[in-house]
């Protein structure tokens, strides 16, 4: 069981690795582009230095976040979560929160619905499952049906009138030769 | 600027490594307590493992993306105020503080 544990421990630390080489790559990007608007050059140990604290912010975020959703009651964890997480700066709070309105905005599903669902998951099988796999099905089905609807309408309706028409154009041309 | 944010995947993978190892670390401290019962400790880990759903996850990414951005224009403004144009070490050491204080 020991020798287990090790393995296991060296593979979460390579996994840790990885990861944390990707979330420097996708930081360097932001600062660079940050920088680049603000007209500075920054030297590379300061991105680096920067990516490391966003890193090690963002492992004491997943702590808070989860204490913060055990807290709850929940398994999962929610914006309203992320929110309460961003509570030590007004300023930051504030923003935070029109970005969660504007991400509730954009599918303003029926939430008493999906508060049954996840309830319901998070008492059976929740963990079986990706973590947001469903919702996300959830919402995209009816999109897909609103847009294809008209489409395929509009295309039963145009195409055989195209298609009369072009006819026409073609037993004009025959007749004019 | 829309573009340049983290993808919420990796933002999912750092969160679940951390999860699991606190839940690994919580499953280790109570086997030390009560020596009996593994078959329980077996089953209940696989319950306490936390999940995000994908708006939080969002959430996550823009919260750390204003880290980045925050950090490096509140060093942008303590380098222009000195009239350099490169960022460098002291004006980062300068708004740390602040910058961990407010995050």
């Amino acid at each position: 069981m020991g020798s287990d544990m090790e393995g296991d421990d060296e593979e979460e630390e390579s996994a840790g690795e990885i990861l944390r080489d990707r979330f420097r790559l996708s930081t360097i990007s932001i600062a660079e582009a940050e920088g680049k608007k603000n007209g500075m050059q920054i030297s590379e140990p300061i991105v680096a230095c920067v990516s490391d604290l966003a890193f090690k912010y963002a492992q004491q975020l997943a702590k808070d976040l989860e204490l913060f959703a055990q807290h709850a009651g929940r398994k999962s964890v929610n914006m309203e979560d992320v929110i309460l997480s961003a509570h030590r700066n007004d300023h930051l709070a504030a923003s935070i929160r029109s970005v969660s309105n504007d991400l509730k905005a954009k599918e303003p599903q029926s939430e008493r619905k999906r508060r049954k669902n996840t309830r319901k998951e998070d008492k059976s099988n929740a963990d079986s499952k990706g973590n947001c796999s469903e919702e996300e099905f959830e919402k995209e089905i009816p999109k897909v049906n609103f847009i294809h609807y008209p489409l395929v309408f509009i295309v039963t309706l145009i195409f055989p009138l195209h298609h009369r028409v072009s006819r026409r154009g073609q037993r004009d041309g025959t007749m004019q030769g | 600027m829309e573009g340049n944010t983290f993808d919420p995947d990796l933002i999912r993978a750092i969160f679940q490594l951390v999860w699991k190892r606190r839940a690994a670390e919580r499953e280790k401290n109570e086997r030390t307590e009560t020596m009996e019962a593994e078959m329980g400790v077996g089953t209940s880990k696989k319950n306490r493992l936390t999940s995000a759903n994908a708006n939080a996850l969002k959430l996550s990414c823009e919260l750390l993306r204003l880290f980045v951005t925050e950090a490096i224009q509140r060093a942008a403004t303590i380098a222009e105020a000195e009239g350099s144009n490169k960022i460098e070490a002291t004006h980062l050491e300068r708004i740390l503080p602040q910058l961990l204080l407010d995050f």
